[in-house]
């Protein structure tokens, strides 16, 4: 099967999907296509990728493929690029993005989610959701400024993203206290003392933007210089921290009455190499699997993640 | 091939290593053969076995098979009925575990422990690290008895079974705080209040040490109120525990009291969520069974290739 490697938008997106490194097995039965400069963001070269044994092409030609793998979900431009009845795999949370599942029906595009592939146990298969938690962490203990072991550093959230921040933060020495549910409602109680809030919370839709757990006036309450930092982004940007908005990894943070905010979209981009790496190793397994079996006859992990475009 | 599917050694361990629901995929293309009871532990009838096309069979023919699966390691007269050159899978430990490497070698047997098995990021496939925590968070508040929302715990260490035991506590609406490097050295201010301390370190076992220096000394206990709880996730031999006065402890007697303190260092947490736990590893299992008894060690994934010990023919751990 002819595979496409499309390129990220490079000005928010250093990685790429697959790494010269992971393309053995695949390139025994199919070819890969790749578009141009796509691993330029992590250090890749064109050069090696056709060392590798794939073909470096155009970007028309890259999305032209029956099968197109990109890390993060295209825009319309490139969607109409593809053919109608051919397949993209990439990153989607159509949940979230209902312009994008109307336009590949619109497009007659057949997806695959890299977020819903799941292995038994019902975990994610293709996620960097530590590495997320890791560097928010680093970062924000970087913009707070002075010495990690002296932060007092409280985390709403107890997940993998969480988990990343909790390691992070104990790795520099600094003193990590979790806040539960209920003391996640009683903010004004806690923020008092707290260098770096972290939020580490999957907020629902129907919470955004009408309930916020850290209002505005809150903000006194938080040391000078402290920092606030969102690990989870969504696509409404709207965080349980009132004053928080979206930052991007050129422009990380803005101050607000004093007090740092910073909520990265794609906080992981700051380790682009290894992440890149960690995608690459999920990903290939799981595209061996796609291209191996006809489109009926795919493995019930990967079906579950499959949206079919009505003929 | 031959599968045998062998019971683990009750009344303490009820844990089995597969479910009839995982073994549907290998039974219509391998003979797999059952130990009589193997499931009872975890509440699986040998009936649903055979319904799942499975063999009932006596201890010594399920020892007789090609491959032979189970979670805890066989113990010598177990060893003995393995065939020479038969594959076994099972968690072992081999550093830890010089008399169990004797038997298989001299038995030469092909081990596959399943400790080794990692996924290609280099995280263990066959795991249930996290329950770890969990589960011995879980007893821990049992222990202590209260209501947990009232309990101010403290975890030493952020990794793995630290996760577990985090985020049970964090969902029983406890207040937690996590204690590193720096605070070890001065448990003595870290202490009091605390309710219920963990202890989730990850030291390396020195072998040749007599006596680790511990973080929290047996003089620390009275800064503890009486009915605290002292939790040791990691199963550290005496001596060598963080916390001096903690002991491995076993599923008929999984804790003790010490100056009023509890103490709780069970040797193998996750056989206390024994159903749980069980599936968990079903699951995991099932496909690295299916690969080996489909295309044999060989051609088996990488993944598996890279766990096996020859010691069948002169490979050695220690």
């Amino acid at each position: 099967m002819k595979i496409g490697l499309a390129l990220d938008d490079r000005r928010k997106e250093k990685r790429v999907a697959l790494r010269p490194e992971e393309l053995g097995e695949l390139l025994k039965k199919n070819q890969l296509y790749v578009e141009r400069g796509a691993g330029l963001g992590v250090g890749i070269t064109d050069a090696e990728y056709r060392q590798a044994g794939a073909h470096v092409v155009s970007k028309a030609h890259a999305y032209a493929c029956p099968l197109v793998v990109k890390l993060r979900e295209p825009n319309e431009t490139e969607l109409k690029m593809m053919r109608p009845g051919s397949t993209l795999f990439s990153m989607l949370h159509l949940n979230n993005r209902l312009n994008l599942a109307r336009l590949l029906q619109r497009y007659r595009i057949n997806s695959i989610a890299m977020e819903k592939i799941k292995d038994p146990l019902g975990e994610r298969i293709i996620e960097d959701l530590h590495e997320v938690g890791y560097w928010g962490m680093m970062k924000g203990l970087e913009l707070w400024g002075r010495n990690p072991s002296k932060a007092t550093v409280k985390i709403m959230g107890c997940g993998r993203i969480a988990f990343g921040a909790i390691q992070a933060a104990s790795r520099k020495q600094t003193r990590v206290i979790l806040l539960n549910k209920r003391e996640i409602n009683e903010m004004y109680k806690h923020l008092p003392g707290t260098d770096i809030l972290v939020d580490g919370l999957t907020w629902p839709a129907e919470l955004r933007g009408k309930i916020y757990l850290v209002t505005r006036r809150m903000l006194r309450l938080m040391r000078p210089g402290a920092a606030l930092i969102g690990l989870v982004s969504n696509p409404a940007g709207k965080y349980p921290i009132e004053t928080m908005r979206p930052t991007t990894l050129s422009d990380i943070s803005y101050k607000m009455n004093g007090v740092i905010h910073a909520a990265c979209w794609g906080w992981s981009g700051l380790d682009p190499v290894n992440v890149t790496r960690r995608y690459s190793i999920q990903i290939a397994p799981v595209l061996s699997d796609i291209v191996k079996s006809a489109p009926d006859h795919l493995p019930e992990y990967i079906k579950q993640a499959m949206l079919e475009a009505k003929p | 091939m031959r599968i045998g599917i062998a019971a683990e050694n009750r009344p303490l361990e009820k844990r089995v290593i597969l479910h009839p629901e995982e073994l549907k995929s290998l039974t219509h293309r391998h003979q797999v053969l059952v130990e009589e009871g193997a499931g009872l532990g975890v509440g699986i009838l040998d009936a649903e076995y055979s319904v799942a096309g499975c063999i009932i069979a006596p201890k010594e023919k399920v020892y007789g098979a090609d491959l032979v699966v189970r979670i805890k390691e066989p113990v010598a007269e177990e060893v003995r009925l393995l065939k020479p050159g038969a594959i076994l899978m099972s968690m072992m430990h081999l550093r830890c575990a010089p008399g169990l490497e004797k038997n298989l070698v001299r038995q030469k047997i092909i081990a596959v422990p399943l400790e080794n098995i990692k996924d290609p990021l280099g995280r263990r496939i066959v795991e249930a690290v996290q329950q770890t925590g969990s589960i011995g968070m879980d007893y821990a508040f049992k222990l202590w008895g209260k209501d947990p929302s009232r309990a101010k715990v403290k975890i030493m260490g952020y990794g793995n079974v630290a996760q577990g035991a985090i985020r049970t506590a964090v969902e029983k609406l406890a207040s937690v705080e996590i204690l590193n490097r720096r605070h070890f050295s001065r448990m003595d201010r870290h202490i009091p209040g605390t309710d219920i301390l963990v202890d989730a370190v990850n030291r390396p076992y020195r072998r040749n040490v007599a006596k680790e220096t511990p973080f929290m000394t047996a003089g620390m206990l009275k800064l503890m109120k009486p009915g605290s709880v002292l939790l040791d996730l990691v199963a550290n031999p005496e001596y060598h525990a963080p916390i001096e006065t903690m002991k491995p402890t076993h599923m008929k007697d999984p804790y003790y009291i010490l100056d009023g303190i509890y103490h709780t260092a069970l040797w193998g947490w996750p056989a206390m969520d024994a159903i749980n736990v069980s599936k968990r590893y079903s699951l995991q299992m099932a496909p690295l069974v299916r690969a080996i008894a489909d295309k044999g060690l060989d051609k088996a994934p990488l993944s598996i290739r890279n766990a096996v010990v020859r010691l069948d023919s002169g490979e050695r751990v220690i």
